[in-house]
C-alpha cells in the first residue's frame, strides 16, 4: 500500500520534527524540508499535502502557495497554511494565497490531525 | 505688557504742572506784562503737563494757573477771592483745560492700549516665526496667506515661493480626497480633529505630520481664513512602525517554541502507558500553563495593536450561549478549588468577532479565578433584554474599593495585596474594555471590597 505523502515545510527545525512524531504514527508518509526548492524542481511523485509555514527564509510561504496554485501541475494539491504570526494576518494571506485551510500556531495536536484528515488527497494507484 | 509707572515718575509729573503753573509770576515779574492774562501761553502750560504727565499734573496745572490769573491779573490783584464777580474769560480758560486735560488723557489711554497690542502683536508674531512647527495661514480655497520659518523648513519651500499658490502642492496624490474632505469641513465652519498624515517636501519626500486645521475668526465671528500648524512626526512613526514590527517578530518567535512544547505535551498524553497515570494529570495542567503563556503573548501584541487604533475585528455569525458554555468548561478544567456554575441563557446568534469576545470571557473567568483565592464558587449568568445579551461573571473574592473600580480598566493596572501587586500584565480588563466597546457594547463592574466583585458586560443583538 502507498501511504498518503504529506510534505512540510517550515524553516523551523524542531516544528519539522515534532509535526513528523505527531503525523507518522497515524499512517502518513513525512517528508519535510526547510524550503520549497526541492518541490520545484520535482516533475511528479508530488505530495499528496503540503503543510506550509508562512514565514520561511527564503520565499515567503504564502509567494509559494501562490506560484503552486498557478501552476496546472500543482494547483490540485491542497496546501494548509501554518504560521505563528497573528490569526488574522494568517486568515489574510491564506485567502489571498488561495490556501485551502490554515492553522495557526500554536495548535491543537487533535485538529491538526483533523485537518491533516480532511485535506489530504488519497494517493492515484499506478493502472486505476 | 502693561509698562510700570513708579511713584517718582508721577511726582515728577505733577513737580513739572508746578513749574509751568509759575510761569504766570515769571510772565508777570520778568516780562513785565500787568493787564492782559497770558491765557495762550498758560493753555499750552497745561497741553505740556498733560502730556507728560498726564490727567492728575495737567488738572493741577489748570487750576493753579487759574488761581495764579485770578490772583495776579484780575484786579483786585494779590489775593484771592472766589466770589467776586465772574470773571468770562477765566471760567473759559478753565473749560477748555479741563477739555483738554481729558482728551489728551483719552488719546493717552488709547495710545497705550495700542502700543500694548502692537507689542502683543509683535510678541505673538516672534513666537510664530521662531517657532518649530510649521505655522502657516489659509483662505477658504487652500490659498497660502502667510507661512513661517518652521513651515519653510518643514515643507521645504520658501514663504516667496509658496504664498499665493494652493497648499495643495504639499499633499500628495493618495491624501488629496483626505485632504479635500477636511477642506469642505472647514468651509461648512466645522472644526476637524488633529490629523496625522503624509505630505510631500518641495524635494519630492514624503513626511509624516501631525496636522492642526482651525478657523481663524474676527471678533465679529466672521471667517477670515484658515490657520494650520503642522509639525514633523516621521520619525515617531518610524519608531512605531519598528516597535510593531519587534513585538511581532517577538511574539512569532515565542510562539514558536511553544507549539513545539503544546504539541509534544498533547502527544505524550496520548501514549498509552500515560493516559491512566497521574503522569496525565500532571502534562494536563502544564498544558494548561502553555496555553497561558499562549495568551500573554497574545495580550502583548494586541495592547500595541490598540494603541494605533490596528485591533481588527472580524466579524462572524455564531451562538453566543454555546461560546460561553464551552469557555467556561475550558477554564473550570484550570482550577480544581472553584466551580463555575453557569446559569441562564440568551437564545441568541451574535454578530461579533468570536475570538475576541473569547478573549473577554477567558479574561474575566481567570480574573474572577484569581482574585478569590479562598473563593468556592464563581457565578456566570446569562440573560438578554433591550436588544442585548448580558453576561455577569460574580466572584467571592478579594472585591475591589470603590475607588480602585474606575482604574481597574486603565492599562497597567494591577491589584494589589498589602502593596504587592497580583501576578500579570495589567492589560486584561484594558484589552477587554476596548473588545466590548468596539462591539458597541459595555463593560463595567460592582464590588464591594472584601465581599466580591461582579462583572458584567453586554453586547447589542
Amino acid at each position: 500500500m502507498i501511504k498518503p505523502k504529506i510534505l512540510i515545510i517550515d524553516d523551523d527545525h524542531s516544528i519539522l520534527e515534532v509535526l513528523r512524531f505527531i503525523l507518522e504514527p497515524e499512517g502518513y508518509d513525512v517528508e519535510t524540508t526547510p524550503d520549497a526548492k526541492r518541490l520545484f524542481a520535482r516533475k511528479d511523485h508530488f505530495p499528496n499535502l503540503i503543510l506550509l509555514d508562512l514565514s520561511l527564509l527564503g520565499e515567503s510561504g504564502g509567494n509559494i502557495c501562490r506560484k503552486l496554485k498557478q501552476n496546472p501541475k500543482t494547483k490540485k494539491i491542497p496546501v494548509v497554511l501554518l504560521s505563528a504570526h497573528s490569526p488574522e494576518h494568517l486568515k489574510e494571506e491564506a485567502r489571498s494565497a488561495k490556501a485551502d485551510a490554515f492553522l495557526p500556531k500554536p495548535f491543537d495536536i487533535e485538529i491538526l490531525k483533523a485537518v491533516v484528515k480532511k485535506y489530504y488527497q488519497p494517493p492515484v494507484l499506478p493502472g486505476s | 505688557m502693561p509698562t510700570m509707572k513708579f511713584p517718582w515718575q508721577r511726582i515728577y509729573g505733577y513737580g513739572f504742572a508746578v513749574l509751568v503753573s509759575l510761569m504766570v509770576l515769571v510772565v508777570k515779574y520778568l516780562l513785565g506784562l500787568t493787564f492782559e492774562a497770558p491765557y495762550l501761553l498758560l493753555f499750552v502750560a497745561v497741553v505740556i503737563s498733560a502730556l507728560y504727565g498726564g490727567l492728575g499734573p495737567s488738572l493741577l496745572a489748570t487750576f493753579l494757573t487759574a488761581a495764579l490769573v485770578n490772583i495776579y491779573f484780575i484786579f483786585p490783584t494779590g489775593e484771592l477771592i472766589v466770589d467776586r464777580k465772574v470773571d468770562i474769560q477765566l471760567v473759559t480758560y478753565i473749560a477748555q483745560g479741563l477739555l483738554v486735560s481729558l482728551i489728551v488723557e483719552w488719546h493717552r489711554r488709547s495710545d497705550r492700549k495700542n502700543r500694548l497690542a502692537e507689542k502683543q502683536l509683535s510678541y505673538l508674531g516672534a513666537i510664530v516665526e521662531s517657532a518649530e512647527e510649521a505655522i502657516f495661514s489659509k483662505d477658504l480655497n487652500g490659498i497660502v496667506t502667510s507661512w513661517n520659518k518652521g513651515a519653510e523648513h518643514l515643507y521645504g519651500f520658501k514663504a516667496m515661493e509658496i504664498v499665493g499658490k494652493c497648499i495643495k502642492v504639499t499633499v500628495p496624490e493618495e491624501k488629496i480626497a483626505e485632504w479635500e474632505a477636511m477642506m469642505a469641513c472647514l468651509r461648512r465652519g466645522q472644526r476637524t480633529d488633529t490629523l496625522e498624515t503624509i505630505r510631500r517636501k518641495k524635494n519630492g519626500d514624503l513626511i509624516n505630520v501631525s496636522l492642526t486645521v482651525s478657523l481663524i475668526k474676527n471678533s465679529q465671528g466672521k471667517t477670515l481664513g484658515i490657520s494650520s500648524i503642522a509639525r514633523n512626526i516621521t520619525r515617531r512613526v518610524e519608531l512605531e512602525k519598528r516597535r510593531d514590527e519587534f513585538l511581532g517578530l517577538a511574539s512569532h518567535e515565542l510562539k514558536t517554541p511553544i507549539t513545539t512544547i503544546k504539541a509534544y505535551n498533547q502527544a505524550l498524553q496520548n501514549f498509552p502507558e500515560v493516559r491512566n497515570s497521574q503522569a496525565a494529570l500532571i502534562l494536563k495542567k502544564a498544558e494548561g500553563q502553555i496555553d497561558r503563556l499562549t495568551r500573554l503573548i497574545t495580550e502583548l501584541l494586541n495592547v500595541s495593536r490598540i494603541e494605533e487604533g490596528k485591533l481588527e475585528l472580524v466579524p462572524s455569525k455564531f451562538d453566543f450561549d454555546n461560546l460561553v458554555r464551552t469557555t467556561v468548561e475550558d477554564i473550570q478544567v484550570t482550577t480544581a478549588q472553584h466551580k463555575i456554575v453557569l446559569s441562564g441563557r440568551t437564545g441568541e446568534t451574535l454578530l461579533a468577532d468570536r475570538e475576541r469576545i473569547q478573549e473577554v470571557l477567558v479574561n474575566l473567568l481567570t480574573n474572577a479565578i484569581k482574585y478569590s483565592p479562598y473563593g468556592k464558587n464563581v457565578r456566570v449568568n446569562l440573560s438578554a433584554a433591550d436588544h442585548h445579551v448580558q453576561v455577569n461573571i460574580r466572584d467571592y473574592g478579594i472585591g475591589i474599593s470603590q475607588g480602585d473600580q474606575k482604574k481597574v480598566f486603565e492599562k497597567y493596572y494591577r491589584a494589589q495585596s498589602n502593596n504587592n501587586p497580583y501576578p500579570g500584565l495589567g492589560i486584561g480588563l484594558y484589552l477587554a474594555r476596548d473588545i466590548i466597546n468596539r462591539h458597541g457594547g459595555k463593560i463595567g463592574v460592582k464590588s464591594r471590597k472584601g465581599l466580591g466583585s461582579n462583572f458584567y458586560f453586554s453586547l447589542p443583538i
